[in-house]
């Protein structure tokens, strides 16, 4: 029990810093002076320390909001598959609760954002209930896809049956699968073909739009949220698609799995350094292309049983 | 000599098809008519069918002779029109007639495997039908619809020759008082177009 | 002549527990409506009818009841025939539901020798000797479902329920469709019972093509209440796909899962029947209010009106299936009984089953957009009108009759066991298995999934969950002293005002341009142009409309198809004889060649020449060329 919350609580702890890694490799590659690896915390403490400033537009939504955006994230990282052998891991939890999860936080973020009244906010929230409503059935199918191939529907079960008897004979499905869950993570976290973080540009932002009037201690929970949201599609893709390490001690398999997020991170990074932003109405395409495959993963796992 | 016969048969079918003269047509009809008469006379002699030699006289008298005459008279009478020009141009028709010929060859395969006549003759009574109905269909003009019509019957009494050696003879005498009905029918039909043409 | 058996008790129930907060609600709206008598009447007319729908015992008040529901409810739709729109809704709903009433009809003549005045179960022996069955299948499912609201039959739905008041709205899409689904669950079960697979597999298609279809719609409507009708659609699609997946099941003989389906089913009717009705009551009370139905003229109204905003809210969370809510419950249940499906070794389902899903899926990701729309547009950001702005709560009746549906909603939320056990010993009556304590083995913390390997949810745990870490996150908050200002919103700069804000169509706009192959939408924009310039312009006037494309293609061109074909028959009546000989023709070659096909050998290449010369013969010859 306290191996097991105590990778919880290293998971929130890391958050930050993954999102911080890949906008160090980003600069790297592209020849700037790279920022610290604790710039996320940096800017956590910083906003921490500042007065919160509500609209005056705005409803107790706002007040509530950020809350609620960020308890179903934490509540959602109890229920992952477990990074190390002999931790405690909830067994039984199943893709459609986890996703729904997911979807209750983006349903309060776009309220959120609706709530202010301003027009960056409705766009926002316009775009991210465009692409949530298309990353929430791949998001399912795949994820259900994997966990029937693994033998169980929960996902913590079927994490370390992956681990523990890889199911050589539905590789196709799997490929499938994963290629779709990766284009969830970079849609769902709002990476570069899909949604820029960095930039306050009116025609790329998504997620920034959504929570461009809110400071101060709601926009660090809400930062918070989006990077434990991260660290969520990160550890489910590690354990579900690269299911090995989980046999080794309690160091080395924490090690492996900390290596997998970072060469997630270094993918993702590479990735956004050589692809352009997509325009908004170029992402259906490739969501489509993810719903495709998690469809297909679906359809060859229950027609050819590969 | 019934190969010999069911093939002139097919081909006065064939010319009437290019025929563009209403009493050239009348003409190929009766010329039909004979061999299709002659056809069941000689295979009623050959299978010992009284029956079939009766109605293969009554063609003769009927449809050889008196149907002929009397559309030729009428024809006369009214003042018809006498120059027919089908419809189907004749360079369709040469690709078309063929065509058919082979087609029905293919598709009637089957049905003459299944009886024990010559599966030539079935396919050839088979398309008979077919370019009667090409007949028919070519014309706007009443007078050689009517002969399509005949000549329609003339095929039918073919397929029954040549399938099942001659249909029953009750079957075939209610065939020929419908015809006959049909002649009265037609000089009515004849009087009509015959005012406007 | 009456039958009070276990499921009627079940739908009675399910009639109660809707119509009580609506009676709350239907006399806080009373002050609103002119023709007062006409309107209790039908009213109260309508409720007995419900009733007397369920707990009839034999086919001929099982007719008369259901007749008289569909008149007081055309009646209560014409209770303020103040337009066109009205009247055509009304007759619409009207040809529409006596057409399923024929079909109806028509299934107990068959299946009562003509004589409907016998018991359901004397019908059942007298069923089972008629030589086609899925006739009587095709002819109950089309009279049932035109009512349910079930694709294609569903076009009336989204006209008919919005030009209601609302009480009787949130009645009707809560309630009355659901009566039309109890009919499916009585004639299936009691009359036609042993299934063929087929019949499971059509319901099961027919339930995913609605889901996607309602949600579609819903998606692009703003008007509030053709929205919430348009999502009525999308709900009987996953209740049908429930439906469909227990047939599947009992056909297949795995009564287990088959009874889980039926549950999830059950499950999904009450929680349907509950936030349905409550999203129409506030829809309601927000019509009442602002006195209109667009939705482009609301906003802000969570600060006038709290009790209709966190209501509403409650109901939105619901139906977007999002957890804990009890939505989120029976869609997890019917996504695990599509998925225990997985093992078995048929092609038809191999195909279908993972359509559901998928459609399943994609409903649930576009119902979250939909009502974020829906409730962020009405409750959020700055009134749009002044209509909007001076709106305020509505009266205490309403109020109750709104917190009342919302504590059905929690109720079925909190006592989902409860209920669930009822669900099952009514499936247990009517002869299925026995799966409440293969569901909660351990207590009621946990619900299992029937199937081989299935998931387990704990909706009471991740609710204390929730509700645990986000009471800590706000005490924290407190604790922490944070200073806080009250300031205009920032908005990069910009002003904000009522228009500048995001409207509903601008909302759903990404969607509508996602799925235009299927909207097909009208677009209208009226600029008045600066002189001499293209892009000044002082004033501009945008709108977009979309046109059901089930309307347009299925209904609309039937009616064309009806035009062309009298302009072929009469054709065919008086032109040329010479068509006649080309038919003969045809008829003939049509003969030879099926022969050939069918009784003789068969063989792709001759099929294939075949059918190429008999559609050039039929083009040429019969009809030709055209004048």
């Amino acid at each position: 029990m306290i191996l097991y919350l105590s990778t919880i609580i290293l998971l929130v702890v890391i958050s930050p810093l993954l999102l911080s890694f890949i906008t160090q490799i980003k600069m790297f590659i592209t020849f700037k002076k790279p920022i610290s690896i604790f710039q996320g915390y940096r800017n956590f403490s910083k906003l921490m320390s500042k007065e919160t400033i509500i609209s005056e537009e705005t409803s107790a939504v706002t007040r509530v909001a950020p809350f609620l955006i960020l308890s179903p994230l934490l509540t959602v990282l109890f229920l992952l598959p477990p990074i190390v052998k002999g931790a405690y891991y909830v067994s039984f939890v199943d893709a459609f609760t986890i996703t729904g999860l997911i979807s209750l936080s983006t349903f309060f973020l776009m309220l959120l954002g609706l709530d202010s009244a301003s027009s960056f906010g409705g766009m926002g929230s316009s775009r991210e209930a465009f692409i949530s409503a298309l990353v929430e059935p791949a998001m399912i199918l795949t994820v259900f896809s994997v966990s029937m191939m693994a033998g169980n529907l929960g996902i913590g079960q079927a994490g370390v049956n992956l681990a523990s008897s890889f199911p050589q004979k539905h590789m196709a499905s799997f490929l499938f699968s994963a290629i779709s869950f990766f284009i969830l993570l970079i849609a769902e976290n709002g990476r570069i073909p899909v949604d820029n973080p960095q930039t306050h540009l009116e025609v790329t932002m998504i997620h920034e739009a959504m929570i461009l009037d809110i400071t101060g201690v709601y926009l660090a929970i809400v930062e918070m949220a989006s990077s434990i949201k991260f660290i969520i599609f990160a550890s489910l893709f590690a354990s579900l698609f690269m299911p090995f390490g989980l046999q080794f001690s309690v160091p080395i398999a924490l090690m492996i799995f900390i290596a997998k997020l970072l060469i997630i991170c270094i993918a993702i990074a590479l990735l956004e350094v050589s692809t352009a932003k997509l325009r908004l109405f170029k992402v259906p395409n490739l969501l489509g292309i993810s719903i495709v495959f998690a469809f297909l993963s679906l359809i060859t796992f229950y027609v050819l049983g590969a | 000599m019934d190969n010999f016969l069911i093939g002139l048969f097919l081909a006065t079918l064939i010319i009437s098809i290019f025929t563009a003269r209403l009493y050239r047509l009348i003409f190929w009809y009766f010329v039909n008519s004979l061999m299709l008469g002659l056809l069941a006379v000689f295979i009623g002699i050959k299978v010992h069918d009284n029956a079939l030699i009766v109605s293969g006289a009554i063609t003769l008298v009927l449809k050889a002779l008196i149907i002929p005459y009397v559309l030729k008279y009428l024809s006369k009478k009214f003042h018809l029109q006498r120059q027919i020009t089908p419809n189907i141009k004749v360079h369709y028709s040469v690709i078309l007639i063929p065509a058919i010929l082979v087609f029905t060859f293919f598709i009637a395969e089957p049905i003459s495997h299944m009886l024990q006549a010559n599966p030539n003759d079935i396919s050839i009574s088979i398309s008979s039908l077919f370019l009667t109905l090409i007949l028919m269909m070519e014309h706007n003009h009443v007078a050689p619809k009517i002969i399509g019509f005949l000549t329609l019957d003339n095929a039918l009494f073919l397929l029954g020759i040549t399938a099942t050696n001659g249909m029953p003879m009750l079957v075939e005498l209610g065939v020929f008082f419908d015809i006959l009905m049909a002649i009265v029918i037609i000089n009515l039909l004849f009087k009509d177009t015959g005012v406007k043409a | 002549m009456f039958l009070f058996d276990t499921l009627s008790a079940v739908f009675t129930v399910l009639i109660l527990l809707g119509i009580v907060p609506n009676l709350f609600y239907a006399f806080g709206y009373l002050p609103h409506i002119k023709r007062k008598t006409h309107y209790l009447i039908h009213y109260f007319g309508f409720i007995l009818s419900m009733i007397g729908v369920v707990i009839s015992a034999n086919a001929l008040v099982f007719l008369f009841f259901w007749e008289l529901m569909s008149l007081t409810s055309w009646q209560l739709i014409l209770t303020e025939p103040k337009d066109k729109e009205n009247l055509f809704a009304a007759r619409f709903y009207f040809f529409m539901t006596h057409l399923g009433f024929v079909c109806l009809l028509l299934f107990f003549l068959i299946i009562s020798n003509g004589d409907i005045n016998q018991s359901f179960s004397a019908l059942k022996v007298i069923a089972s000797h008629f030589a086609y069955p899925t006739l009587l299948f095709f002819f109950l499912i089309f009279g049932l479902l035109s009512k349910a609201g079930a694709v294609p039959l569903h076009v009336w739905l989204p006209y008919a329920h919005p030009q209601a008041p609302s009480p009787v709205s949130a009645l009707m899409s809560g309630v009355m469709l659901k009566i039309a689904l109890y009919g499916l669950f009585r004639f299936l079960f009691d009359i036609l019972y042993p299934w063929p697979l087929q019949w499971g597999v059509v319901i099961l298609i027919i339930g995913a093509i609605s889901s996607l279809v309602g949600v579609l719609y819903a998606l692009s409507e703003h008007d509030i209440k053709a929205l919430l009708a348009n999502h009525s659609i999308e709900n009987i699609g996953i209740i049908l796909i429930a439906f469909g997946m227990g047939m599947i099941f009992d056909t297949l003989h795995l009564p287990l899962l088959s009874a889980f389906a039926f549950i999830a089913a059950l499950f999904h009717i009450f929680n349907h029947m509950s936030f349905k009705s409550l999203l129409f009551m506030g829809a309601g009370s927000v019509l009442h209010q602002t006195n209109t139905k667009n939705m482009e003229k609301y906003g802000g109204l969570i600060k006038t009106m709290p009790i209709t905003a966190i209501t509403f809210l409650i109901a939105a969370i619901s139906i977007s299936a999002l957890p804990p809510s009890n939505g989120f419950l029976s869609e997890w249940m019917i996504f695990q009984s599509l998925l225990s499906s997985s093992h078995i070794n048929i092609m038809t389902l191999k195909l279908t089953i993972p359509f559901a899903i998928f459609a399943l899926a994609l409903t649930g990701g576009l119902a979250i957009a939909c009502f974020v729309k829906a409730y962020g547009i009405t409750f959020l950001g700055l009134h749009r009108s002044t209509n909007a702005k001076h709106a305020t709560e509505v009266n205490s009746l309403m109020k109750t009759g709104m917190i009342l549906m919302a504590l059905v909603v929690i109720s079925l939320m909190l006592l989902a066991p409860i209920y669930i056990h009822y669900f099952s010993n009514t499936l247990i009556s009517l002869g299925k298995a026995d799966v409440y304590h293969k569901i909660f083995p351990h207590g009621i913390w946990q619900m299992h999934s029937v199937g081989v390997n299935g998931g387990v949810v704990s909706p009471l745990i991740l609710l204390i969950a929730l509700l645990g870490i986000t009471f800590l996150l706000i005490f924290a908050y407190k604790a922490l002293h944070v200073k806080e200002r009250i300031y205009k919103t920032w908005a990069c700069g910009y002003r904000t005002s009522s228009r500048t804000q995001y409207s509903s169509t601008g909302f759903a706009g990404p969607i509508r341009r996602f799925f235009t192959w299927l909207y097909k939408p009208q677009e209208h924009l009226n600029t008045e142009k600066v002189k001499g310039h293209n892009t000044i312009f002082t004033s501009s006037h945008y709108a977009v409309h979309v046109k059901p494309l089930f309307e347009v293609s299925l209904y609309t061109s039937l009616v064309r198809l009806t035009n062309i074909t009298s302009y072929w028959v009469y054709r065919f009546a008086h032109f040329e004889q010479r068509r006649y000989v080309a038919i003969i023709f045809n008829l003939l070659l049509m003969v030879l060649f099926s022969y050939r096909i069918f009784s003789h050998q068969f063989s792709w290449a001759t099929f294939a020449i075949e059918t190429v010369v008999m559609i050039m013969t039929i083009k040429i010859l019969v009809i030709g060329d055209k004048k």
